[in-house]
């Protein structure tokens, strides 16, 4: 299994503070934070119908594309920041370190220079940030309760019922 | 694995891997229509013209809370073709655990097992160890009229130890029964890790 990302409560708070000021300083609609294989970690804003899990996955495999073609062109490392203008609302990602992207969406009539600017504060702050997560990690305690394994096989049995065992088809090889 | 430990949110990701038109679309295609919509997102789909997966498809299934922890799964599948190889790595890339669909017409083996080592190789790229990474295997279009024995399939691949399901994924069989022993693997190996 791939090294867990696990952010404790105190995380949690200081990236919503993060993503809320430069939220407030861009005027945007919404600011999400994603890791590079599509966790959603946070977002902040009107997010009105969007299916922002969705979005966040999209915008990492998005980011995944543009490192190979960075790479291709032959660039040391992948492309910092990306930009998509729409006619109505625009997506500017930056990477932030080597796991994390921060999305900024906005109206088209928010200046790109303003997004520019407190984006790149706010990747700077969330780098620092990372950093400090690492000494965080080994003090998250151990956190399934015992029962937990029954209440999981409920909750899938609840959410993918059994069929009819019946069927003819169906053989489970064990 | 991610972990929001103030939304008490536990976050895996499940890849499903398999050679060209063998299925994967179909699973979730099948699970998005199947499961309901609160409980899921939306089914995000980057196709070609011709219909065959670009990049990924990708589904987030949330099983409610569970002793005070909230499960999400997100489903990814990866291109079949083997012009888009280097998607299926990016795909990969921070995944908890795989279902690999294998399609059982007969001209389909050489594909099925390019496929296979193609995981197996991308796993050791990702410093993974496929002998301990969670792979459930799953012997999709079982309906065919001149569907491989079980048995040629298994020989073939070397799933020693990876749970097996029979599958036609188009009419909805094996598709809950193969997905849940994928959650119920990388929550143990999940488990494991904490």
């Amino acid at each position: 299994m791939p090294k867990p990302v696990i952010l404790s409560e105190q995380h949690v708070e200081s990236i919503e503070k993060i993503l809320d000021e430069l939220r407030a300083k861009t005027r945007a609609t919404y600011v999400f934070l994603a890791d590079i294989s599509g966790q959603l970690i946070d977002a902040r804003g009107s997010l009105g119908s969007t299916d922002i899990v969705a979005l966040a996955a999209l915008s990492a495999g998005n980011m995944a594309a543009t490192a190979e073609m960075a790479r291709r062109i032959g660039e040391a490392q992948s492309f910092r920041l990306m930009f998509h203008e729409g006619e109505k609302s625009n997506i500017y990602l930056s990477q932030v370190g080597a796991s994390f992207l921060l999305a900024v969406v906005f109206e088209a009539l928010v200046p790109i220079g303003l997004v520019r600017l407190f984006s790149k504060r706010a990747v700077d702050e969330l780098q620092t940030l990372a950093t400090e997560y690492e000494g965080i990690v080994s003090q998250t305690p151990t956190m399934m309760e015992s029962g937990f394994s029954t209440a999981l096989d409920d909750a899938l049995d609840a959410l993918l019922p059994k069929k009819e065992e019946t069927h003819r088809d169906r053989i489970i090889i064990r | 694995m991610f972990i929001n430990w103030k939304l008490k949110e536990i976050k895996l990701k499940i890849v499903y891997y398999g050679a060209s038109s063998c299925g994967k679309t179909t699973n979730l295609e099948y699970l998005h229509a199947n499961i309901p919509a609160g409980a899921r997102s939306d089914l995000v789909s980057l196709k070609t013209r011709e219909d065959r997966t670009i990049f990924f498809d990708f589904l987030e299934i949330r099983l409610g809370e569970i002793k005070g922890l909230k499960p999400k799964f997100s489903l990814y599948t990866v291109p079949g073709q083997v012009y888009y190889i280097a998607s299926r790595k990016l795909v990969l890339q921070g995944a908890d655990g795989a279902v690999f669909v294998v399609d059982s017409a007969p001209d389909r083996r050489e594909a099925n097992l390019e496929a296979w080592d193609n995981l197996h190789t991308n796993l050791r790229d990702l410093r993974l160890d496929g002998s301990t990474f969670p792979i459930i295997i799953q012997f999709n279009k079982r309906d065919l009229r001149d569907a491989l024995p079980i048995t040629e399939l298994r020989a073939k691949l070397v799933c020693n130890g990876h749970p097996q399901i029979e599958a036609i994924a188009k009419r909805g069989i094996g598709v809950f029964e193969s997905l849940r022993p994928t959650i119920k693997a990388v929550m143990v190996a999940a488990q494991r890790h904490l």
